[in-house]
C-alpha cells in the first residue's frame, strides 16, 4: 500500500509544525524520517496515522484519503508512537488481546496472532507481567507488538529502538528489514547509523519543511562537493611532503594530521585525479605510500549541515 | 455412504455436516480423523467466535475488568457489603417488632422490613445506599476520561478503528454494568439471607418491589456516575474532578436541605387562628418539599420509601379531609410506581441530561497526542 503526502500542513496556534510537506513512500520501501527535535517528524507521522487531525493538504493511503476514509484506513496502519502510552495496569497478554479485538481480529485468530507477536518481539518471559512492571525496553517491545498485531500493510515507527539494549536493537532492526520487504515502513530515529543500516531512503525534515530526500549514497554525493583523502607517506621529510602535496594538480588543500608519523589529509576535486597524481609523485620521489583512505562524508555531517544552516 | 447420508438427513440441523461429507466423498478423498475433527470444530464453534467482537463491547469489557481489579472498587465493595450486612443484622433484629411493622397493613409486607427496619443504632439499608451510592458512582467515574488523556492512552485508543463516542459510551456502560451487578448481587444476597434467617419467603409482589428498588438504586448511582464523568471530561486533573464531584454531592446531600429548611423557617407563615384551615400552611409545606426534590437524594429517598413501604399513599402533606375515611390498606405495585413516577422521571432526566452534557463536551474536546 503506497502512501502519498500532498502539501501537508499543521499549526498549533501561531506555531507552524509542518508546512507544505509532500513526498511518497512505495510498498516494500523503508523510509527513514530524520530531523532535529521539534522539526515536525512526529506531527507528520501522527497525521498519517490519524492520531491527530490534518491541518492542510491530504494523506492518500492506497489512493484513499485519510481525511475522508480515515476510520477504514486505520485498519491498515500499525503505529508505534514516540512516547508509547500503554495501559500499565494491564498484563501484556491482556493488553495485546485488547488491541487485537479493537482492530477487529476474529477471536479464533487472536490466539495465533498473540503467540506470533510474543515470539517475534521476544516477550515470552514477560507476557504475564503487568506492563507497569516492565523495563523501558520491554515496554517498547509491547508497543511494537501492538503496532503489528493486526498485520498492517503500513508500519509507522517513531523511534522504535529507544531504550533497547544493543542485542535487542539488532533484533528489531532485522525485524524491520524483514517487514519492509512486503510492507510500507516509515521509521523515525535519531540514531543515524540505524537509518543507514535499515532504510532504503532517507528524508530529512527541518522546521516543518523537507530539506533532503534520497538514498544515503545520493545524499552523500550531493553533500560531498570535494574528495577527502587520508594518506600515510613514509621515508620522506614532512616539509617536502607538505610542499609537494600542495602543488599536486586537483588538490585544493592539505594539512598534516600527524607529521611525525607521516599522516596527512588532503582535499581535492572529485574524480580521482589527485589519487593518480599522488601515486605518481610517490614513485618519482621514492616515497613509500602505506595508506590511502578516501574519507566518506558522514551522515551526521550531512544532517548537521542541513539542519543547522 | 448412503447409510451416513440417511443418518444426516434424519437428524435436524446437520445439513452442513452432510454437505461437508458429500464434498469430500465427491472429491474421492477419505476424511482423515484430523480433517473430521477440524470440520466438526468449525461447525460447533459458535459464530460469535468467528466474528470479531464489536469495538464498543471490547472497550466495555476492558472498563469492567479495570474496575473489578482496582483497589478503590474493592474498598468500596467491602464498605457497601459491610453496611449491607450491618443493615441486615439490624433488620433481622427488628423485623416484626411493633415499631418496625407499624400498621397492620405493613405486616402484610413482612419481608420488605428487612430493607427498612431499624432501631436507631444503625441506619437501614436504603439510607446507607442513599449515602454511599453516590460515592461509588463518583469513584467509578471521576477519572474516566482525564486519566486516559493524561496517560496518553486516549489518543492511542481513538487512533484505532474506533468511533470516538464509543469510548465515552463504553466507559459509562462498563461502569453501569459493574454497579448493576454489584447492587443486584447484594440485594439478592440480602434476600437469600433474610429467607434463611426469617424462614418466610417473600411474596411475588415483595420480590418485584425489591427488584424495582434495586433498579432505582442503579439509576440513582448512574446519575452520580454521570456527574463524575462530566467533571472528568471538563477537568484535566483527576483530583480536581473528584473534588468537584464530592463538592456537588456534599452540597446536595447535606447543605442544600439545611439551606432550604433555613429559608423555609424564615419565610414560614405565622400561625394564626385559621392556620390549617385555609390551606396556606399545606401549600407552603408542599413548596418546601418540592424545593427539596431538586436534590437527587430526596428523589431517591421518596421513591424507595414508597416502593418498600406499600402503605405510603402520598409523598406530600395531607389534610384531615383527604385522609378521613381512608382505609390504610397497602397499595398495589402499580399504584406505588404511579406515586413515585415524577421522582423516577426526574432521576432519569437528570441522568440523561448529565450524560448529554458529557457527550457534547467530549466530542468537542481536542485530543492531543503526548
Amino acid at each position: 500500500m503506497d502512501i502519498r503526502i500532498e502539501h501537508l500542513s499543521k499549526s498549533y496556534g501561531a506555531q507552524i509544525a509542518v508546512e507544505d510537506v509532500s513526498f511518497e513512500v512505495r510498498t516494500g520501501e523503508i523510509l527513514g524520517f530524520l530531523g532535529p527535535n521539534g522539526a515536525g517528524k512526529s506531527t507528520t507521522m501522527k497525521m498519517i496515522t490519524g492520531y491527530i487531525g490534518i491541518g492542510g493538504g491530504d494523506v492518500l493511503i492506497g489512493g484513499k484519503s485519510v481525511k475522508h476514509q480515515g476510520q477504514e484506513l486505520k485498519r491498515h496502519i500499525g503505529y508505534l508512537p514516540e512516547h508509547n502510552p500503554l495501559y500499565e495496569e494491564m498484563p501484556v497478554m491482556d493488553y495485546l488481546e485488547f488491541c487485537a479485538e479493537l482492530q477487529g481480529i476474529p477471536r479464533v485468530h487472536t490466539a495465533v496472532r498473540l503467540r506470533q507477536m510474543i515470539r517475534e518481539c521476544s516477550l515470552d518471559n514477560e507476557k504475564h507481567k503487568k506492563i507497569g512492571e516492565l523495563s523501558k525496553g520491554y515496554r517498547q517491545r509491547v508497543g511494537l507488538a501492538q503496532a503489528m498485531i493486526h498485520d498492517p500493510e503500513i508500519l509507522i515507527l517513531d523511534e522504535p529502538t529507544t531504550g533497547l539494549d544493543p542485542n535487542q536493537i539488532i533484533e528489531i532492526r532485522k525485524l524491520i528489514r524483514e517487514l519492509g520487504r512486503e510492507k510500507t515502513v516509515i521509521l523515525s530515529t535519531h540514531i543515524l547509523p540505524e537509518v543507514e543500516a535499515t532504510c532504503d531512503r532517507i528524508l530529512i525534515i527541518n522546521k516543518g519543511k523537507i530539506v533532503a530526500d534520497g538514498t544515503a549514497d545520493s545524499l552523500r554525493r550531493q553533500a560531498a562537493g570535494q574528495e577527502v583523502l587520508q594518506v600515510k607517506i613514509e621515508d620522506a621529510f614532512g616539509s617536502d611532503v607538505d610542499q609537494a602535496l600542495h602543488l599536486l594538480p586537483g588538490v585544493t588543500s592539505c594539512s598534516a594530521i600527524d607529521a611525525s608519523s607521516g599522516r596527512w589529509e588532503m582535499r581535492a576535486v572529485p574524480g580521482g585525479i589527485a589519487r593518480r597524481e599522488l601515486f605518481q609523485l610517490c614513485v618519482e620521489r621514492r616515497w613509500v605510500l602505506t595508506e590511502l583512505i578516501p574519507v566518506e562524508t558522514r551522515l551526521e555531517d550531512i544532517f548537521r549541515n542541513l539542519t543547522l544552516n | 455412504m448412503r447409510f451416513i447420508t440417511v443418518i444426516f438427513k434424519k437428524v435436524n440441523h446437520m445439513e452442513k455436516l452432510l454437505d461437508l461429507y458429500r464434498s469430500f466423498a465427491e472429491r474421492g478423498r477419505r476424511i482423515t480423523w484430523n480433517q473430521a475433527i477440524a470440520s466438526l470444530r468449525r461447525l460447533i464453534q459458535p459464530a460469535r467466535r468467528r466474528e470479531p467482537l464489536h469495538p464498543f463491547w471490547v472497550i466495555v469489557g476492558r472498563e469492567m475488568s479495570d474496575h473489578i481489579r482496582s483497589w478503590r472498587f474493592i474498598i468500596l465493595l467491602a464498605l457497601i457489603s459491610l453496611t449491607c450486612f450491618g443493615s441486615l443484622y439490624t433488620g433481622l433484629s427488628n423485623v416484626g417488632t411493633p415499631k418496625a411493622a407499624g400498621t397492620e397493613a405493613n405486616k402484610a409486607f413482612f419481608f420488605l422490613q428487612l430493607f427498612t427496619a431499624t432501631d436507631g443504632t444503625l441506619p437501614s439499608f436504603t439510607v446507607f445506599l442513599n449515602f454511599l451510592g453516590p460515592l461509588l458512582g463518583i469513584a467509578l467515574g471521576f477519572d474516566a476520561i482525564n486519566s486516559e488523556l493524561n496517560r496518553g492512552t486516549m489518543s492511542r485508543l481513538v487512533s484505532q478503528p474506533v468511533h470516538r463516542d464509543y469510548v465515552l459510551n463504553a466507559k459509562f456502560v462498563g461502569s453501569l454494568l459493574v454497579m448493576a451487578t454489584l447492587f443486584f448481587a447484594l440485594t439478592l444476597l440480602m434476600t437469600g439471607l433474610g429467607l434463611i434467617f426469617i424462614g418466610v419467603p417473600p411474596t411475588a409482589s415483595e420480590f418485584v418491589r425489591i427488584l424495582a428498588f434495586t433498579l432505582l438504586t442503579v439509576l440513582y448511582v448512574a446519575f452520580w456516575l454521570n456527574i463524575a464523568i462530566l467533571f472528568s471530561v471538563r477537568f484535566r486533573q483527576p483530583a480536581t474532578s473528584a473534588l468537584c464531584s464530592i463538592a456537588v454531592w456534599l452540597f446536595l446531600a447535606v447543605f442544600y436541605p439545611i439551606l432550604i429548611k433555613l429559608i423555609a423557617k424564615a419565610l414560614a407563615p405565622q400561625p394564626g387562628p385559621m392556620a390549617g384551615f385555609d390551606g396556606s400552611a399545606a401549600d407552603f409545606q408542599r413548596t418546601v418539599i418540592n424545593l427539596l426534590r431538586f436534590a437527587p437524594g430526596q428523589l431517591y429517598s421518596d421513591a424507595t420509601t414508597t416502593l418498600l413501604m406499600p402503605v405510603v399513599r402520598s409523598l406530600g402533606p395531607l389534610t384531615m379531609e383527604q385522609v378521613a375515611g381512608a382505609i390504610p390498606n397497602p397499595l398495589p405495585l402499580g399504584e406505588s410506581i404511579l406515586i413515585v413516577w415524577p421522582q423516577l422521571t426526574g432521576l432519569i432526566a437528570a441522568t440523561v441530561g448529565c450524560f448529554v452534557l458529557s457527550y457534547i463536551a467530549f466530542m468537542r474536546k481536542e485530543i492531543r497526542a503526548r
